[in-house]
C-alpha cells in the first residue's frame, strides 16, 4: 500500500492501521513523491490526499494513471466537497474516503480494491 | 453584512471535530470582527482560500491547548510540542476548513485550499490586509481557540 499525505500525523494515523491489518505500507509525503514511489513499488493501492505542497493529489493520480491505467487509488481527503469528489473521479480515483476517516471504512474501501492483497 | 449560512459551516465543522476526535466539550464565544493584525494565540494555523471565497482561515490557540488537542489525536502525552503534534494540529485546521468548505459549497461557493502552515510565537502579526477578520471563539475545558475567517466572496453559482 502506497499512503500518501503531507501530514506526518495522518500518514502514521494510517500506516499504523494497515501495518496492524498485515499489510506491507510505503509512505510518500507529496504527489512527486508519490509518482516516483509507484513506480518504484508499484503498490496493489494508493490512499491519496489532496491538498498537498509540491503536487497535489489530483495532478498525482493523473500522472500514475498515466504510468499505470490499471492503478487504484483511494483519495483520503478533508475536502468533502462535490466538485472535488467529481475531480478525483475523473481523473481516475476509484473511491473517495473524508477524513477524520474512520478505521472500518478506510479498510472496507481497501478490502474492497484488493480483496486477495 | 456576513450572512450566518457562511459562517456556520466553520463552527460546525468545528464543533463535530473537537467533539468527535478531540472529545471535549465547547461552547461558542460571541463572534467580532477584528482589523488588528495580532493574533492572541501561540499557535497559530493558516489555510489560504481561493475560488469563490478567497482569503484565509486562522486558527489560533496557546500552547497549552495545542498540546491538550495534540495529545488527544495522538492517543498520547504530549509533554513537548514536537513535529508530530505540530502535524497533527496543522490536520485539525486543514479537516475543519475542508469540512467548512463543502458546507460553503452548498451554499454556491466553490473554492480550494492551500496546504496547512504552523505560524509559532506570542503575539504573532499576520496581516489579511484589507479583509476584515470575523473571529468565533470557541472555549474548551483546557482553554481557548479562536477561528479567524478573512475571506471575501464572489460570484454566488
Amino acid at each position: 500500500m502506497l499512503v500518501v499525505d503531507d501530514a506526518m500525523f495522518m500518514r502514521s494515523k494510517a500506516s499504523k492501521l494497515l501495518s496492524q491489518e498485515g499489510y506491507e505500507v510505503v509512505e510518500a509525503s507529496n504527489g512527486a513523491e508519490a509518482v516516483e514511489a509507484y513506480k518504484a513499488e508499484k503498490p496493489d493501492l494508493v490512499l491519496m490526499d489532496i491538498t498537498m505542497p509540491v503536487m497535489d493529489g489530483i495532478e498525482a493520480v493523473k500522472n500514475i494513471k498515466a504510468y499505470d491505467s490499471e492503478a487504484k487509488v483511494v483519495m483520503v481527503t478533508a475536502l468533502g466537497q462535490r466538485s472535488m469528489v467529481l475531480e478525483a473521479i475523473r481523473a481516475g480515483a476509484k473511491d473517495f474516503v473524508v477524513k477524520p476517516f474512520q478505521a472500518d471504512k478506510l479498510l472496507e474501501a481497501v478490502k474492497r480494491l484488493c480483496p486477495n492483497a | 453584512m456576513l450572512k450566518a449560512g457562511l459562517v456556520n459551516p466553520f463552527v460546525e465543522s468545528a464543533y463535530k471535530f473537537l467533539q468527535d476526535e478531540v472529545h471535549m466539550e465547547v461552547t461558542r464565544g460571541q463572534l467580532r470582527l477584528e482589523t488588528s493584525k495580532a493574533t492572541q494565540g501561540e499557535i497559530n494555523v493558516a489555510l489560504g482560500v481561493a475560488g469563490d471565497a478567497e482569503g484565509i482561515v486562522i486558527y489560533s490557540m496557546s500552547e497549552k491547548v495545542a498540546k491538550a488537542i495534540a495529545s488527544a489525536l495522538l492517543d498520547d502525552v504530549v509533554p513537548v510540542f514536537n513535529e508530530l503534534a505540530e502535524s497533527s494540529i496543522a490536520e485539525m485546521g486543514n479537516i475543519i476548513t475542508g469540512q467548512a468548505a463543502a458546507g460553503l459549497e452548498e451554499h454556491g461557493y466553490v473554492c480550494k485550499l492551500t496546504p496547512p502552515t504552523i505560524i509559532a510565537g506570542k503575539g504573532v502579526m499576520i496581516s489579511t490586509v484589507d479583509i476584515q477578520r470575523l473571529v468565533i471563539p470557541i472555549e474548551l475545558p483546557v482553554g481557548l481557540m479562536e477561528i479567524s475567517v478573512a475571506l471575501r466572496y464572489y460570484n454566488r453559482k
